[in-house]
This record gives C-alpha cells, sequence and structure tokens, in this order.
C-alpha cells in the first residue's frame, strides 16, 4: 500500500472532525468519491473508522436550524456505499447508521437529503441481512415511504419501492407494507411511462403477493392490475420488465378468488407460462427465469406439458451448455428440469437426447450446495425410467458422486442421493455395477443404520433394490454389511416405512435357489422366520409389510423340504390361513400362494413330508378355507384357490401334478 | 418476370402526392414529442427550454438533470475523468456502485490521461492501487486490465499498439459509455427516435422506388419534395437509386 495514499485516506478521515463545517463536507464528499463502487477502498476507509464518524454526522437533527442539508446528504450517500458490500454493512449495523439514517428519511423536510437518505436505505436492502424488521417497525418510515412512492424527484420512487420490496420476507411484513397503503400508489406506478418506476413497481408488488392470499386480495382489488400485468408481461419494453411481470401475474393467480369476474387461475398461467419459456431462450437469460418457471408448473401436470411442447426442456438443457453461467441461473434450471422429468417419460427421453447428462452428473460435484441439490433432484428424476438406467444412465459415472453425497452433513440432501441410488441399484440398472465397485452396498448398509429416519429408509430401501435378482455373491456382502442383529432391529423399527422396506429386503434375499435361502437362514443362524413372523404380527393394516412378510414364506416354501418344514414348524399355517380374510387381495393372493408351494413336489419327489404337511394342513381346515376364496372377488384369489385344492385333492389321491412357482422377489422401484 | 421495369412503375405526380400527404394527420404534439425527445436525449438544454415555453410541450425529464449529464460528458470528453466521477455519484450513487464495468472503463481512461500528461509516477501508482485490485475481484475484466497497465511499458505510446486507447476516439467511447448509463438510470433511451424515424423514411423510399415514382425526399436537411423525373419513352428511365 502506497504511503501517500494512505496518508490522504487518514487526512479525509481526520477531516471528518474538523471544526468548521466546510473542511467536514469536503472530507465526506472525498470519501464518498472514493468508496462508491470499490471494494477495496471501502475496507479501507473501515479500517480506519470512517463509518462510524459517518454515521455520527447523521445523527444530528435534520430540523435543527444549525444542521447542513449538504453534509447530510454526503453522509447517507457515503452510508449506502459502505453498506452495499456485506463488510460494510456490518459495521454500518454495529454503528448503529440504521436509526439514524430511518430518523433522517423520516424527519428531514430537504428533498435532496430524503432522496439521499432514501437512495441508502435502498442500498442496505439489497443485502439479505438487511435490517427489514427494524426499518417497519420504526414510527414513521412506513408512511414516509408509502409517500415517496409518488414523488417525481428523480428516483426515489423506484427506490422507495425497492425499500419496500425487501420489506416483504413474511406475511407480518406483508401486511404491514399492505397495511399502510402502498398498493394504491404502486398500482399507479405501472402506468408510468418511466421503465425503471414500472419496474420497481412490479418487483414490489410481487414480493408483496408471494405466497400470500390476503395481502394479494389486496392488489387484486384494484380492477386494473390484470390487465396491466397482462399487457406487460407481452409489450414490457425490456427482458426484465416481462419477466418481473410475469412472476407478479403467477404469484396473484395463485391466489385469484374463485369467482373472479374476469380471469381464472388457468387463463392466467397458461398466459405466464409462454412468456417465461421464450425467455429461457433469450441471450442474457436472467438467473431467475428458470426458478420461477419451475415455481410456476409444480404440482400441475398440465402446465409441465405445456412448458415441454413449448421446448422449455431443450432450453433448459442449452442454459446447462454454456461455458460461464451465474449459479442461481444453473440451480434454477436444474430444478426446473427435475419437475418437468418427475412424472412424464417422454420429457426425462428429451433431456438426454439433449445430451446434457455429462453437465447434470458434473453438477451433482459443484461447490455450491444448492447446485449439488438440484443436480441430484435432476438424476432422481431420470433415475425414474426403466429405460434409462438399462441406457444412458450408465454412460456417466454416476455412483460415485451420489455416493459422495449420501454422506453429506445436510440430510434431506443425503437423503435426496441415496433415494437416487436406491432408483439405480435395481438389477437392470447400467449403473448397478459402478454402485457395486464403489462400495454402495457398504453405504446403504451404514446408512440403514442411521439415527435419521428419513436416511434409514432410503438405506434399506437401496440396499434392498441391489438384492433384488441380484447374485449370491451380492447377498453374501449385504449379510456382512448388516448384521442379523441389524435386520432385525429393522424389522421392528419405529418407523413404518422402515419396516416395510425391511420386509421388501428380507423378500428379495430369500428369494431364487436353495443356496440363497440356506444362506439367509445361516445369516439369521435360523431365526429368520420367527422374525419375519413376529413383525407380521406387530404390522396390523399394513399390507405393504403383510404381502412382503408373506413372499418371504411362499419363497422359503417353494424350495426342499426341510426348508418347507421350517416352515411348518414355527406357526406359519396357522398364521397363513388367517391370512385368507384378510381385506387385501394382495395379501390373501400371496397367504394361497403359500400354501400352493408347500403342498407342491418338484419332480414329484419328497413326497412323504409334503403328504404330512398337506395333513397338517388339512386339520387346520385348510379345505374349508380354500372352498370359501373360490368365489372371491379378486380373480387372482380365486384362481390360486382352485390350484391350492387341486394340490390337497392330488394328495388325498396319491398323485403328485406340478403346481405353480412363487412369483419370488418383488420389484424395488419407487412407484413415485 | 424480372424486376418492375421503369415503363411497368405506377407514376404519381406531385400533386396526387401532396394530396395523399394532406390526408395523413400527424397531430403536431406527436412532432413535438419527437423534437422535445431530441432535444432531451442530445442534452440540448436551452433549446428545449424555449421550446418548452413556445409549444408547450413537456420534456418529461428534468432539465437540470441534463445539464448534469452534458457536463458529465463533457467533462470525460476533456480527460477530467475525476471530476466526471464526482457530478455522476452525485447525480445517482447507485450507478457506478452497480456497475463495475463502466467503473472500471472510467479508471481506465482516468489512467490514459494521466500517462498523457506525463504523470507516469502517479499512473503506475494509481494502476497499482485502483486498477490492479479490479482484476482480482473482477476476472471479466483481466484482459483489458493487462492491456491497459501495459500503457505504461511504451515509451511513446501513440506509436506502439495500444495507440487506439490513446486516441480521441477512446475518450469519446468511454463518454458514450457513461451517458448511456446515466440515461438508462433516468429510464430515458440511449438514442433519440428521430434519427430511427429519417432511417425508416430513407428504407421506405426505397422500397418504394422498386414500385413506382414519385415526389422524393433527395435532401433529409432541406426536406424538400423533388418532382420526379419526365415520364421517358418506352424502355427509358433507369431506376434512380
Amino acid at each position: 500500500m502506497a504511503p501517500d495514499m494512505l496518508s490522504r485516506a487518514e487526512e479525509l478521515v481526520a477531516g471528518l472532525q474538523a471544526p468548521d463545517s466546510a473542511t467536514r463536507l469536503q472530507a465526506l464528499r472525498g470519501i464518498k468519491n472514493c468508496v462508491i463502487g470499490n471494494k477495496r477502498q471501502k475496507l479501507q476507509y473501515i479500517q480506519l473508522g470512517a463509518v462510524q464518524l459517518v454515521v455520527a454526522v447523521l445523527g444530528a437533527d435534520p430540523a435543527a436550524p444549525d444542521c447542513d442539508p449538504a453534509a447530510l446528504v454526503q453522509a447517507a450517500a457515503a452510508l449506502g456505499s459502505f453498506a452495499a458490500s456485506e463488510e460494510g454493512l456490518g459495521v454500518v449495523l454495529a454503528a448503529g447508521g440504521i436509526p439514524r439514517l430511518l430518523r433522517v428519511l423520516t424527519a428531514s423536510a430537504d428533498e435532496k437529503v430524503v432522496e439521499a437518505a432514501v437512495r441508502a436505505l435502498k442500498a442496505v436492502c439489497r443485502s439479505q441481512s438487511a435490517p427489514t424488521g427494524e426499518i417497519l417497525a420504526t414510527p414513521g418510515v412506513l408512511p414516509r415511504l408509502v409517500q415517496l412512492l409518488q414523488s417525481l424527484t428523480s428516483n426515489v420512487a423506484e427506490s422507495a419501492a425497492a425499500v419496500l420490496a425487501a420489506c416483504c420476507s413474511s406475511d407480518a411484513e406483508q401486511a404491514a407494507v399492505a397495511g399502510a397503503g402502498a398498493v394504491e400508489p404502486l398500482v399507479a406506478l405501472l402506468s408510468s411511462p418511466a421503465r425503471s418506476k414500472q419496474e420497481a413497481a412490479l418487483e414490489a408488488l410481487s414480493a408483496l403477493s408471494r405466497g400470500n392470499a390476503a395481502t394479494s386480495g389486496a392488489v387484486l382489488q384494484h380492477g386494473s392490475v390484470v390487465g396491466c400485468l397482462l399487457r406487460a408481461i407481452k409489450q414490457g419494453s425490456s427482458p426484465h420488465t416481462r419477466f418481473v411481470a410475469a412472476v407478479c401475474l403467477s404469484n396473484l393467480s395463485r391466489n385469484l378468488p374463485a369467482g373472479h369476474s374476469q380471469h381464472s387461475q388457468g387463463d392466467l398461467q397458461q398466459a405466464v407460462l409462454p412468456v417465461l419459456v421464450r425467455l429461457l431462450g433469450e441471450a442474457g437469460v436472467g438467473e431467475d427465469v428458470p426458478g420461477a418457471l419451475c415455481q410456476l408448473v409444480q404440482g400441475n401436470p398440465e402446465l409441465q406439458q405445456a412448458a415441454a411442447d413449448a421446448d422449455a426442456i431443450a432450453k433448459l438443457a442449452t442454459i446447462l451448455r454454456e461455458p460461464e453461467r451465474p449459479p442461481r441461473l444453473v440451480e434454477g434450471s436444474l430444478r426446473c428440469l427435475a419437475t418437468l422429468c418427475a412424472e412424464k417419460e417422454e420429457h426425462r427421453r428429451q433431456l438426454v437426447e439433449c445430451k446434457v447428462l455429462p453437465q447434470i452428473t458434473a453438477a451433482l460435484s459443484d461447490t455450491r450446495p444448492g447446485t449439488r441439490a438440484a443436480a441430484c433432484m435432476c438424476m432422481r428424476s431420470l433415475s425414474r425410467s426403466t429405460k434409462l438406467l438399462r441406457g444412458h444412465l450408465g454412460e456417466v459415472e454416476l455412483a460415485a458422486p451420489l455416493l459422495a453425497l449420501s454422506a453429506d452433513p445436510d440430510v434431506q440432501m443425503a437423503a435426496q442421493a441415496v433415494g437416487t441410488l436406491a432408483n439405480m441399484a435395481v438389477d437392470f440398472s447400467a449403473v448397478k455395477e459402478q454402485l457395486l465397485r464403489h462400495e454402495g452396498v457398504a453405504r446403504f448398509a451404514a446408512l440403514a443404520d442411521s439415527m435419521h429416519p428419513a436416511l434409514r429408509l432410503h438405506g434399506v430401501w437401496g440396499l434392498s433394490s441391489v438384492a433384488y435378482m441380484s447374485t449370491l455373491e451380492v447377498k453374501v456382502a449385504i449379510a456382512q454389511q448388516l448384521p442379523w442383529s441389524s435386520m432385525a432391529a429393522l424389522l421392528e423399527d419405529s418407523e413404518p416405512e422402515v419396516r416395510e422396506k425391511a420386509m421388501l429386503l428380507l423378500r428379495n434375499i430369500v428369494y431364487n435357489s436353495y443356496a440363497d435361502i440356506q444362506a439367509a437362514l445361516h445369516w439369521s443362524s435360523n431365526r429368520l422366520l420367527e422374525a419375519v413372523r413376529d413383525a407380521l404380527q406387530r404390522s396390523e393394516g399394513q399390507s405393504g409389510l403383510k404381502m412382503h412378510a408373506m413372499y418371504v414364506v411362499v419363497n422359503m416354501a417353494s424350495s426342499t423340504a426341510a426348508h418347507k418344514q421350517a416352515v411348518m414348524a414355527t406357526g406359519w399355517p396357522a398364521l397363513l390361513l388367517a391370512q385368507f380374510s384378510d381385506p387385501d387381495e394382495r395379501v390373501r393372493e400371496a397367504a394361497v400362494w403359500a400354501i400352493i408351494n408347500l403342498t407342491w413336489s418338484r419332480d414329484g419327489c419328497e413326497t412323504e413330508e409334503i403328504a404330512a404337511f398337506v395333513e397338517q394342513l388339512r386339520q387346520l381346515g385348510v379345505e374349508e378355507k380354500l372352498r370359501s376364496l373360490e368365489h372371491d372377488e379378486c380373480v387372482g384369489v380365486k384362481e390360486r384357490a382352485v390350484t391350492a385344492l387341486e394340490h390337497l385333492q392330488a394328495f388325498g389321491g396319491l398323485s403328485g401334478s406340478g403346481g405353480g412357482e412363487g412369483t419370488g422377489s418383488a420389484g424395488p422401484m419407487e412407484s413415485v | 418476370m424480372g424486376r418492375g421495369e421503369s415503363n411497368t412503375k405506377k407514376r404519381i405526380g406531385m400533386e396526387e402526392w401532396q394530396r395523399r400527404l394532406r390526408e395523413v394527420t400527424v397531430r403536431k404534439e406527436d412532432m413535438n414529442r419527437v423534437v422535445m425527445n431530441f432535444l432531451v436525449t442530445e442534452g440540448y438544454v436551452d433549446a428545449a427550454r424555449v421550446f418548452e415555453r413556445e409549444s408547450g410541450t413537456a420534456p418529461g425529464v428534468d432539465l437540470d438533470q441534463i445539464t448534469d449529464r452534458m457536463d458529465i460528458r463533457k467533462a470525460v470528453q476533456s480527460g477530467d475523468v475525476e471530476q466526471a466521477i464526482e457530478r455522476v455519484n452525485d447525480l445517482d450513487p447507485e450507478i457506478l456502485e452497480t456497475q463495475q464495468g463502466l467503473f472500471f472503463h472510467l479508471q481506465q481512461q482516468r489512467l490514459i490521461e494521466l500517462i498523457r500528461q506525463g504523470q507516469l509516477a502517479e499512473a503506475l501508482h494509481f494502476a497499482q492501487e485502483y486498477l490492479a485490485p479490479r482484476g482480482e475481484e473482477h476476472p471479466e475484466l483481466l484482459e483489458e486490465l493487462e492491456r491497459t497497465v501495459a500503457l505504461l511499458v511504451f515509451e511513446d505510446v501513440k506509436v506502439s499498439p495500444l495507440a487506439d486507447l490513446m486516441d480521441v476516439a477512446q475518450r469519446q467511447k468511454t463518454a458514450s459509455e457513461l451517458n448511456a448509463a446515466i440515461l438508462a438510470s433516468q429510464s430515458q433511451e440511449a438514442e433519440p427516435k428521430l434519427p430511427n424515424l429519417l432511417k425508416l423514411l430513407v428504407w421506405a423510399q426505397k422500397q418504394l422506388d422498386e414500385k413506382a415514382v414519385y415526389p422524393r425526399i433527395d435532401n433529409l436537411v432541406a426536406g424538400q419534395l423533388v418532382d420526379p423525373p419526365a415520364a421517358g419513352g418506352a424502355g427509358g428511365g433507369g431506376a434512380d437509386d
């Protein structure tokens, strides 16, 4: 740092305390001109204690006769410039600058002073950490700001509108601003010939109506508003004007009273949608456009379709392909794509055809948490497509970044990542290979042990996907990572959803061959069937869990006589018969499947043992109960019951006919 | 068929043209507004004041601000960048606070002026203290920054590859950028409407030349309609552009 410059800065700071007002004024002006637009200079003057001295100047009573308005103007401008940086704002707040600035704003009668004060307040309000509560609570400030909305002096009205827009961060703040009468002058500004006044009013009305039915209602009471906005979204002189008008209209449409005389919510949203989509394609697209589109189409399949029809997916993909993009733009685009691709296979296909999978994958490892989360949402939407899992998703390296995200300290982020991985872990997925290579099983197993229910759920879910139709080798790996004690604990988990996915995991493990089942029994030290039985008896009203439990038995009963015997010996026969009257047809059908398999002899072997099982079942009254199912309302149940009865009769007449094989494991795909 | 030949062109005489012109009514207020728009945007404050008084046309902006804007432009054009920065900050501190590219160009111009005045020590110091940190904060300005600082290397910049920076045109460029930013901050267009209207007139005449012979305006300053050339024989009289 050059010594002479430092001394100039020191000189100016000293000048702030000079006895004569001319020197003080010159010093204020000098400092202001040094710090405007210059971060380094701001820091230098902050270190020299200039902020406190400037705040002291603002402490003068603006109504006192000896008060110099020129000094107040310069001090307010300097304060505004310091507050335009985060460090500076912190010092301004600590030095008590805001109450003094607010006093100058409300108490001064000098037009130039008020202009400088409201501009400085606008600079303060550009920051997220602006003390909006304090601004609104200070007596006289709100009425003053509302009054300034009608000012014709330079950009005073715009500045007042910008401050009010920043002071709308909660329902209470919005109510206070609307209650102070801001709506009417803001609506009047919409018809101003000056573009900056229109834009400032649009921003303020948009902030005022965001997610707030009461204030939206207050805005909509002005009959001209909707017409004004509809005109602005089409004819607004700049893209930004059109954008802010679109956001405002979109906010208002959400809270349009049902009986609104001229417009329906659907009409307005249909009008906004093409405007936002078109803005996506413009050079230098505003960084909030994709986010606004995402918000508009969220939860509305019709609008999602309309957006896709208007080529929104390709436009968003183009944004992702550009080399230098503001982070908010990227995050919004990814979120919007996640929403558009959440349901429709057609939309996912469109996105993949835009060839941006590498970009989305790269965003999974972005330094910004928001971008990572948005990329993950996007991948989750894509992972719902079996087609993409079989093909394109295997072409990019997904497992490693997603596994890294699954360890994110932010639980929601981690859950999102594990959920995506769980979708990708299914048998036919091209990503499954990657996942196994990167020790995905160990990661899922660790998550299944998490204290957090959402992570436990997704961890178990992931394991059940991995186990689905997998080789014995993979199942052994699962058993190694997840001790039986943990498995048993998951079957007794406090969360019903976790219990259900745990049962699904077991169902998928106890599937296929004798060796698989033998390994599972060994894993549980032969306690598996009891554990499933106990879980079933605790799961009143949980059809999903019941069904999975039934299929564990179905799979077990499809094996050798020894495995059938294990089922017969653990109290299952009576339990199976009790499920014949379950209200859920899937449970009834599974229960009958179990009977079919218990009474079925593979290749006519082990008929002696099976005859004994048939006899035991007969004693429990299985035939009468199956007969009652011959008239079941569900065709599947009816047919299974007929087959089961045939089996029983075959053993009565000593002839073993071929039976059905249990439909072993169930698809673990997420349904939504 | 080929393009319209002159003998197939429609011919419109002066009398009929004048009659048709009279049928189009242009509101006097609209004409006045175009004139006022020109005076205001180009910064002819005194003329705007007189025109306002004589025609009753509202300037739509604070005429004092125009004086400020013109003074600021003049300051840059005469090389007094510091003065220009101070005046802009008085007018609206937000302009240079938020428009980093513009602010950089003003500081670049200031360095250029210091070099022009031969104050090399001061220039070096200014570059280190004010320009160099810009590059850290705004990597997109880095290339331009390096080019500017390189001015200090040449003994005679006027014969260096960077001579363009020392040119008066560079001052004009900076002055125009600043002028446009001030206009935008006041919600005004950077260009007056009148030149565009004239361009439109020239374009429309060109289109019409293909189809008709009519009284044209050849001299835009005089605004006089010129009689079409007398009808030639068949095949005579080519297109007159």
